[in-house]
């Protein structure tokens, strides 16, 4: 439980709808994601905006204690940096958390002044790290560790449902803080509900199984993390009933320890030796087995590390290999244009050659038949050297073309090979690829082995800090049971023992357990229940409602009597502000108060129906006894005890008898039991 | 089953103490391998050879630098009081103060701090914590600090007392994640706390006899189960008994009326012989509040009314300190939540100004007749040795030797003692 200061919302408003909401027996889920998502505008549920309202839409609170009530883990220290000792909690998820909040803040209404939730469907969550200079982060709406959520979008002008513009309260149409409340409300979210669970057991057992209760990271884990993920699972089973749920933790074996030592426990001294010794052994073999994992787990590494060695060999292979393919396969190209233009060539040169060879042909004719003519003669004799030439040239790119030609098989043979030697690369690189996944998979049971050996081995050590704590005690009390080393032995082995949950934990009353504890003990409050009874019974007769509601307005009634009351209390007990303290811690103004306030002394003074009335009447002095520690300490007087009060009543009669037994009363009321195991 | 225990002798509830310490700081080594409890060890034979103290003194409202520690006469901000000459040689402060200037050899003056805060809430806030405030972290006051860390645990007395105006008598929430028991204990107008008297019809004999039965009940309950924490409890009963019989602590009325009359007889001279009573009777923190500085108007016309009902109290204070050797093991801080503007406002009054002021300290590790920093010739801007809320908190931490960059272990988590990112003025440290 924890204590805010109020602003918009009066204290009496918010527990009145909260009282309302437990009444109904409200599920948890939806009850806290009304908590977080309401505006504070319909007036039959306002109450619920407190929470909101009471921050001021301060953000970073509200995103601190989102963190710390709802999800159970204290982001505070991630608001600048990344936590600095704790590995779990990161400024990124901090950020996540607060892109939820930070776009929603306090409006005024300027005529009522009243205060509403607001909010706005723009504005980034940029942050920077005090760790790091220069670089700038920005965080997408998450929960801590998960992915950001789907957000809709909306064309331009379209995001609001109510435009923001001068006293007026936007509405965006996509609400961050509403999608929030739903991730909750809807129990999607496993570590709200794990944290849910928690804090109820916390609530009935005066301590978490993860604790402190917003503290939860892998360094700081469950006590018992089994039987945390089972309740967590059960909660959600329940529908988040958190009476059923209580209820199942009431009727626990747990719940219903006694605070008290087993009375077995001495008859085990002669064994402690060998108990310390069987869970040494345990705790070598444990650590052993670790050992080998370890070992394994080095083994996989260096295999995983060549194997990834050998497929960035292969790739950088493959990736020479796609080059050569490619330079073959031009070159091939090349050639194959070469000699196709070569062939052009020669064809060309040997048209060119026949023509000159038939003109020198029939020049030769002419020739022959005009034998005087030695102009022609001398033309024929050109033309036929010429054709020689040209034929020459014809044989010449022939043959070139022939050469050009015959290039053309080995380059083929080339490109072929290199596109073999690719393929096969490829095929060495999947093998490698698909041994390095198994590789993979396998490390990750290995990691997976290798945490529950850690977990065991743990759990294997404390048990034999349990026993060596238990065969320190039997030893010092078989040496002298009144020694101070058996006294100091008996705190240490009771502390650890209610820590690991053998015995039930000593659990201090909250402020106003205590007042309403008081009241109750001293017969304060059962005239005032009754007379609360009474007056709704007189009101409701009339007009005729159901039982249900009527036991609440009785217990509203006496509630608001006592109010004052338990104030008192709170004066005194309560730190203010924030998160209760995390362990009881006494004052001197506690026992002041308890002395010498004009309360507790106010209400051992003999009134209608209160145990200083009442008791005086009963003349039996064993019968004294038990009424005063069924009344106070809600059990029967052990033997001794009822005759310590009749040793007290000696002597002592009338006014005296009177006085004696409020002295007894005031006695009881501050001892240890009542204060620590009531 | 039940532990058969030792009688309930002294030597066995001191026995048990010890090892019930023992048994917290453990429990918080274990509990988390993050966190390093308060390294209290080191410091505590030192401690307890000597006890440290610390008396503030808060001027509540912003007491004007110019009119106090940093007069400067013949400027345009300097307004019409003069310097004087102190016990210290060269050092000079306001003519208003001149029992304070002969005890001036005891103190020593911060003429340079500058806190950028002109909020009154705020700068108190600064000044107490040694932080500016946060939106999701409370830090605890200075009060509830060193009561932490210095007060004796069996001190019947509580460590932290304010002496305040108005109501009072009841604990203040200022110990944030300390826990209530460092929290500062409210003395309004010099009254005794509250339910230490016995109820009406209610004799020494019946409060004895029900506290028996009490006992009674709690060692049969004990034998099963004991925790440091219904240990504490029980004590707290038997602290309680010892604080009711040392009431007449609180009670100023039972100084001579010599010793009355030289504080003076109004509620601040008043206050600061019970600050002095309190000190004398071991009392870690002792705060006195003087109130009201805010002088928007008439600034002058005030300080001379303020300042003549502080000046003489508080100088016989520091004298009687120093005569009776507690000045020695007892700090001295003269604070406000910030100073006045240089600038003499149309109505005679100076502002709030947060930019370059004053503190004046001195006792327990202080440099004695120290001058740190200066401000520029007429007040509007700190020249040399600048420093802020954050330095000083940090050096009243060591002035009484505690090593202000320790941690502190709030409920499962370590917290620094002051600001990380500052540190204390070394020069001003004896």
């Amino acid at each position: 439980m924890e204590r805010h200061r109020q602003t918009s919302i009066k204290p009496e408003a918010w527990r009145e709808w909260l009282y309302r909401q437990v009444a109904e027996n409200r599920p948890l889920n939806e009850l806290l994601g009304e908590i977080l998502a309401s505006d504070g505008v319909d007036e039959n549920s306002r109450a619920a905006a407190t929470f909101f309202l009471d921050r001021e839409g301060e953000s970073h609170l509200l995103t601190r204690d989102v963190g710390r009530i709802f999800l159970g883990v204290d982001l505070q220290c991630a608001q600048c940096h990344d936590h600095p000792v704790i590995a779990d909690y990161y400024q990124q998820d901090y950020y996540g958390l607060n892109a939820f909040l930070n776009r929603s803040s306090v409006f005024t209404d300027p005529q009522t002044k009243q205060a509403y939730v607001a909010e706005k469907a723009e504005g980034e969550t940029n942050f920077v790290s005090v760790f790091i200079d220069g670089e700038k982060y920005s965080a997408a709406p998450h929960l801590p560790g998960e992915k950001p959520i789907d957000e809709p979008t909306f064309a331009q002008g379209e995001e609001y449902r109510v435009k923001p513009a001068k006293d007026v309260r936007p509405e965006p149409r996509f609400s961050r803080r509403a999608a929030l409340a739903e991730i909750f409300a809807q129990g999607q979210s496993r570590q709200f509900t794990r944290n849910l669970a928690n804090r109820l057991w916390a609530v009935m057992f005066g301590r978490g199984l993860v604790d402190p209760v917003d503290l939860n990271h892998s360094d700081n884990p469950p006590t018992h993390p089994q039987l945390l993920e089972l309740l967590t699972d059960k909660l959600a089973e329940m529908q988040y009933d958190a009476r059923a749920f209580l209820r199942e933790l009431a009727l626990s074996g747990a719940y219903q320890q006694s605070h008290r030592m087993p009375d077995e426990l001495l008859a085990l001294a002669p064994q402690a030796e060998q108990i310390v010794a069987d869970a040494r052994a345990k705790v070598s073999q444990a650590e052993e087995s670790l050992a080998g994992l370890s070992k394994g787990s080095l083994q996989l590494r260096e295999q995983i590390s060549a194997a990834e060695k050998q497929l960035q060999a292969l790739e950088e292979k493959e990736q020479l290999s796609q080059t050569m393919v490619a330079d073959a396969e031009r070159k091939l190209a090349e050639l194959i244009q070469a000699r196709d233009a070569a062939a052009q060539e020669a064809a060309a040169r040997d048209e060119e050659a026949q023509t000159v060879q038939r003109l020198a042909a029939d020049a030769a004719q002419v020739a022959a038949k005009l034998k005087d003519n030695p102009l022609v003669a001398e033309t024929a004799e050109r033309l036929q050297t010429h054709a020689q030439q040209l034929t020459a040239v014809a044989d010449e790119a022939r043959r070139q073309a022939e050469q050009a030609a015959a290039k053309i098989p080995p380059s083929e043979q080339k490109a072929a090979a290199a596109r073999a030697s690719l393929a096969q690369l490829a095929v060495d690189r999947r093998q490698t690829t698909d041994r390095l996944g198994s590789l993979q998979n396998e490390r990750t049971s290995h990691e997976i082995r290798q945490a529950e050996a850690r977990r065991e081995l743990l759990a294997v050590r404390a048990k034999v800090q349990d026993a060596e704590l238990l065969g320190e005690y039997c030893q010092a009390a078989a040496d002298r049971p009144d020694g101070e080393q058996a006294t100091t032995a008996w705190s240490r082995l009771t502390q650890r023992w209610s820590e690991r949950a053998f015995i039930a934990r000593l659990r201090p009353l909250d402020p106003e357990q205590f007042g309403f504890c008081v009241l109750q003990a001293t017969g304060v409050l059962a005239p005032r229940r009754a007379a609360a009874e009474k007056a709704d019974q007189d009101k409701q007769g009339a007009a005729g409602e159901s039982a249900p509601s009527l036991s609440i307005a009785v217990e509203q009634a006496a509630y608001k009597q006592s109010e004052r009351d338990v104030q008192a209390f709170l004066a005194i007990l309560s730190h203010g502000e924030g998160p209760a303290a995390h362990e009881y811690e006494a004052t001197v103004d506690e026992a002041l108060f308890l002395a010498n306030g004009r309360q507790v002394g106010g209400w051992l003074e003999p009134r209608a129906g209160s145990l200083t009335e009442r008791v005086p009447q009963i003349a039996e002095p064993a019968a004294v006894a038990e009424e005063l520690y069924l009344s106070v300490l809600s059990r029967l007087p052990e033997d001794a005890e009822r005759a310590a009060v009749v040793d007290f009543l000696a002597g002592r009669n009338g006014e005296e008898r009177t006085a004696a037994i409020q002295e007894m009363i005031w006695g009881l009321l501050t001892s240890v039991e009542f204060r620590f195991n009531h | 089953m039940l532990c058969r225990y030792a009688c309930r002798s002294t030597d066995h509830l001191l026995a048990r103490r010890a090892f019930l310490g023992g048994l917290v700081a453990g429990a918080g080594a274990v509990g988390s391998g993050v966190l390093r409890p308060f390294s209290r060890p080191a410091l505590c034979q030192e401690l307890e050879n000597r006890r440290k103290q610390i008396l503030v003194v808060f001027l509540h409202g912003g007491v004007s630098q110019l009119e106090s520690w940093d007069p400067k006469p013949g400027t345009d901000t300097g307004g019409p009081f003069r310097a004087i000459p102190t016990s210290t040689p060269g050092v000079h402060i306001s003519e208003l103060l001149p029992h304070t200037a002969r005890q001036m050899h005891h103190l020593a003056l911060v003429r340079s701090v500058n806190t950028r805060e002109n909020d009154h809430a705020k700068g108190k806030y600064m000044m107490e914590t040694g932080r500016r405030e946060e939106a999701a972290t409370a830090y605890p006051k200075l009060g509830a600090v060193f009561s932490r860390i210095l007060a004796p645990a069996d001190s019947p007395l509580p460590g932290n007392v304010h002496i305040s105006y108005g109501d009072g008598g009841a604990r203040s929430n200022d110990a944030a994640y300390l826990g209530a028991k460092y929290a500062s204990l409210v003395l309004g107008g010099g009254k005794p706390p509250q339910n230490t008297t016995r109820l009406d019809g209610l004799d020494a004999e019946a409060d004895q006899r029900r506290n028996a039965f009490r006992r009674l009940a709690d060692d049969r309950f004990l034998l099963a189960r004991r925790t440091a924490a219904t240990d504490a409890y029980t004590y707290s009963f038997e602290q309680a008994q010892r604080l009711m019989e040392q009431r007449n602590v609180f009670d100023v009325t039972r100084e001579s009326e010599s010793e009355q009359d030289r504080y003076g007889k109004h509620d601040f001279g008043r206050h600061c012989l019970l600050a002095r009573r309190l000190l004398e009777h071991g009392v870690t923190y002792v705060q006195v509040t003087h109130s009201n500085y805010d002088t928007h108007y008439e600034n002058f016309d005030f300080h001379i009314e303020q300042l003549g009902e502080f000046d003489r109290p508080f100088a016989t204070l520091i004298a009687d300190l120093a005569d009776r050797g507690l000045l020695e093991t007892t700090l001295v801080v003269v604070m406000s939540e910030f100073g006045r503007t240089p600038r003499i406002n149309d109505r005679y009054g100076r502002d709030h100004w947060g930019t370059a002021w004053s503190v004046a300290l001195g006792g327990c590790g202080v440099q004695k007749e120290a001058v740190i920093g200066k401000t520029n010739a007429n007040g509007t801007a700190v020249a040399d040795r600048e420093v802020d809320h954050a330095n000083l908190f940090h050096t009243y931490l060591q002035a009484v030797g505690v090593d202000s960059t320790d941690h502190i272990d709030a409920g499962g988590r370590p917290m620094p003692l002051a600001d990380p990112s500052s540190e204390p003025i070394k020069e001003l440290l004896a």
